[in-house]
């Protein structure tokens, strides 16, 4: 007796338990919403075309990679940027409406980092991702994820600290 | 000073994301210093608050149309898929043609071939979930599953709920192909139709105290859907509520008792409706014996949604309140690993286990095989002898990492259930959802299953009911029920379909059987057909060699109709006690009946129309609203007010669909 899932059934699973998070992520890039589906849409459509059951190792940071240059993309051809570096600087935190309600103090400090730092912490504190995936997603080094994971951790400590005055 | 509170390992350490042997080098480089522990400490808090702060709702959804178009990629399988709908559908509409010629029979027969037959196909077909647990079928008279959801949606039950016009299945179709985002399973299940008393004068089934199929059902009514009709289960309607059976007092013989009401019945107006209900012993809530509970908790990916793991924390938190030192609770959790969360601390230290509680989070995927493994080892090393001892598994039941199949889960939980440790599953969540295999689960498991879609579904669970859900109080209780043929011609046992028993499986201890806990009822429905009253059932030729009469004495010359014989086990015991009731023969209008008796008929009938059970001819959807409504009674917790709103949504719901 075996409990198997088979490709499609993986494949409609992940879609359901993905589209949410990978459409708040390309909608940073994108900015609109429609767009931004427009991107995971077709993102999805690339992982029906892998290789299966490979594939289900690959997912979520695969998922969030192809649908980052698939944005990023999209954003240069709207935007008639020539290179990555400036189409890569509009990742903006700016967030649904939910992001809106968090703790102002913890927006202002994410937003106040470097784009590429922001990135980051979104793909590790948000998405969940390990900072291996995050350099896969990115395409930083692995070891620019650590130095920018703890230097963006140290300079949100310390604004909580000074604002809260906690410690 | 040291260096170290700027390399970034330490925040990569405070995240838990460095290997072993990264992690011991620099436990050695750390060497204890305080400045560097300390900083490292404030970045996990820090880390903490991100991770909670940034954790916010991810809604966004794509439309179906983009589904559509992604779903494009598997087409070819769709455009076959549209090939045996049309056919079918033609083949329906020639049915329909045909009918005026040969009548409704006819139709009906042929109807459930092509039924059946898509079923067949369907099975063939899907990919989906592969479980050939061919000794579970053979043991509960489950059919392998099959998702026949083309048919089931326009199909019998919209006909039944507006009383029976016949153009039903040209709206069916559509429905299938949205279908295939959702990869909940259910069973597929051959309702119990109606049986001679002298051919089958015996009729056994275990008992079942779930309620899960209830209110899983009113999750699809309150998205204003109507639930597969797979996943409705009659009995677990009926024994959602209580009826007010007695409990049997501490100096009765036995711990459980039996009650039985009989009236006309309300679905069919020539035939008897008869309720058998079982109602174990209560005890005190200062006498309830210790417990040693591990709760084992899902924490993989699928689990983050608001109606999943965080109802779990806040249905966990109130009941740990009712607790104190009588109880002593553990938390396991699994992911992609598994882990022991909380060793076992007694329930009155509640800042402990709440903030153990608050870590929690989800991420990864499932491998329950190994979280089964560590929550049974748990329960084991902190045994209570004379106590409660009992896994609590949470889960929406998606298991698909790793080398778990379904059958060695099984396999786990039945050799586990040989300890005398029981076990509770809760079910969460929706979508993939997998209600067969968690009822499997509980079914082998010694134990009792629930789904949980709200707080206060929880609170009725884990709070109301909590001894019922906790404390066993007879194991493997048995119902058989004896026809008397002189007084029967016919009868129906109105659900527990998957879980029948062989007739001689009552009276054989090996056989495990459903368990009650303190204070738990259980009830029953049969619709008995009246000697003297013709019914149209298949039957086989006359007998050439022996004829089938009454010949004992004490059959003939009765009014009984019937007896009711009940066997059990303490919850510790190896050897079944026997209780029996005879029940007499009695005309009684329906209106008669107790108001508990009503309002129960109105419960199963509810959950037949939706199960599409054709056997209902003298009562519709609105005249069984009724009845609920005149026999509410007291309802203090406001359960049977909810049941009332949830039958007209499934009405409203149904007159859109058509």
């Amino acid at each position: 007796m075996r409990f198997v899932m088979d490709k499609k059934t993986w494949f409609q699973a992940t879609i359901r338990d993905q589209q949410g998070r990978l459409i708040r992520y390309t909608q940073k890039i994108v900015i609109d919403e429609s767009n931004a589906k427009d991107v995971v849409q077709d993102g999805f459509i690339k992982l029906w075309g892998q290789d299966y059951p490979e594939s289900k190792e690959l997912v979520p940071p695969w998922l969030y990679r192809v649908c980052r240059n698939l944005a990023i993309d999209h954003y240069r051809r709207s935007k008639k940027f020539t290179t990555i570096e400036e189409a890569e600087l509009t990742f903006e935190f700016l967030g649904s409406e939910e992001e809106k309600l968090m703790n102002k103090e913890v927006f202002q400090a994410l937003k106040s980092l470097p784009k590429k730092s922001c990135e980051v912490m979104i793909l590790t504190f948000q998405e969940g991702l390990s900072y291996k995936e995050v350099a896969e997603v990115t395409g930083l080094t692995v070891s620019h994820v650590g130095v920018i994971l703890h230097q963006s951790l140290k300079v949100i400590k310390q604004k909580m600290n000074t604002e809260f005055g906690h410690e | 000073m040291n260096k170290l509170i700027d390399d970034p390992r330490i925040t990569l350490y405070a995240l838990g994301q460095l290997s072993p042997e990264e992690e011991k080098e620099l436990v050695m480089e750390i060497n204890n210093d305080q400045e560097t522990l300390a900083e490292i400490e404030s970045i996990k808090r820090t880390a903490n608050l991100l991770s909670k702060e940034m954790n916010v709702n991810a809604q966004a959804r794509l439309e179906p149309e983009r589904i559509e178009e992604i779903s494009k990629v598997y087409a070819k399988k769709k455009l076959k898929w549209m090939g045996v709908f049309a056919t079918l559908a033609c083949s329906v509409l020639i049915l329909i043609v045909s009918r005026e010629q040969t009548g409704i029979g006819d139709q009906k027969i042929s109807l459930k071939k092509e039924i059946a037959k898509m079923d067949r196909l369907e099975e063939m077909e899907s990919e989906e979930i592969a479980m050939n647990d061919a000794d579970y079928s053979a043991k509960v008279g489950r059919a392998a599953p099959a998702k026949s959801k083309g048919l089931a949606f326009g199909g019998a039950r919209q006909n039944i709920m507006d009383k029976r016009s016949a153009e039903m299945p040209a709206s069916a179709p559509p429905q299938a192909f949205e279908e295939g985002y959702n990869t909940e399973t259910y069973d597929h299940v051959e309702l119990n139709d109606f049986l001679r008393a002298i051919e089958h004068p015996l009729s056994t089934f275990s008992s079942d105290v779930d309620t899960a199929s209830y209110a899983n059902t009113r999750r699809f009514l309150n998205q204003g859907q109507l639930p597969p009709k797979e996943s409705v289960r009659v009995e677990e309607f009926v024994n959602y509520f209580d009826y007010g059976y007695e409990a049997p007092k501490k100096n009765d013989e036995h711990p459980i008792r039996i009650y039985t009401e009989m009236a006309n019945s309300p679905y069919n107006s020539k035939y008897k409706l008869v309720k058998i209900g079982l109602k174990t012993r209560e005890f005190l809530a200062e006498k309830r014996p210790a417990s040693n509970l591990v709760f084992l908790i899902d924490v993989s990916g699928s689990m983050s949604d608001a109606n999943k793991l965080p109802l779990v924390k806040e249905a966990m938190k109130m009941m740990v309140r009712k607790m104190d030192k009588k109880e002593t609770i553990s938390i396991v959790v699994y992911a992609g690993a598994s882990g022991l969360v909380l060793p076992a601390t007694s329930a009155d230290n509640v800042t402990e286990i709440f903030d153990s509680l608050n870590k929690l989070s989800a991420g990864g995927s499932t491998n329950g095989g190994a979280g089964i493994e560590l929550a049974y080892k748990v329960a084991k090393e902190n045994f209570i002898q004379e106590g409660n001892n009992r896994v609590i598994l949470v889960t929406d039941g998606d298991f698909n990492v790793g080398t778990t199949s379904q059958g060695s889960l099984v396999d786990v939980i039945k050799e586990k259930a040989k300890d005398n440790i029981y076990l509770t599953v809760l079910g969460v969540g929706m979508g993939n959802y997998k209600d067969s295999t968690l009822e499997k689960l509980s079914a082998y498991g010694n134990g009792n299953y629930a789904y949980i879609d709200s707080l206060s579904e929880a609170k009725k669970v884990l709070i109301e009911d909590r001894f019922k859900t906790l404390h066993a109080m007879a194991k493997d209780v048995k119902i058989q029920v004896e026809f008397n043929p002189q007084n029967v011609e016919a009868y129906r046992l109105i659900g527990y379909e998957n879980r029948k028993m062989a007739n001689q499986d009552f009276n054989n201890d090996k056989k495990d059987a459903g368990d009650m806990g303190a204070g738990h009822t259980v009830t029953a429905f049969y619709e008995v057909v009246p000697k003297g009253v013709s019914i149209n059932l298949p039957g086989v030729d006359k007998l050439k060699y022996q004829k089938a009469e009454i010949t004992e004495a004490k059959g003939k010359n009765t009014d009984e109709l019937l007896t009711v014989k009940i066997r059990y086990k303490d919850p510790k015991g190896d050897a079944s006690k026997l209780v029996e009731q005879a029940v007499n023969k009695e005309d009684r209008a329906f209106e008669k009946a107790s108001s508990d008796f009503k309002f129960a008929s109105a419960v199963a009938g509810f959950a037949m129309i939706l199960r599409e059970d054709d056997k209902i001819n003298d009562i519709n959807m609105s005249q069984l609203i009724e009845i609920a409504k005149e026999n509410k009674g007291e309802d203090p917790n406001g359960h049977r007010e909810e049941f009332i709103e949830n039958m007209s949504i499934a009405q409203k719901i149904a007159r859109k669909v058509r």
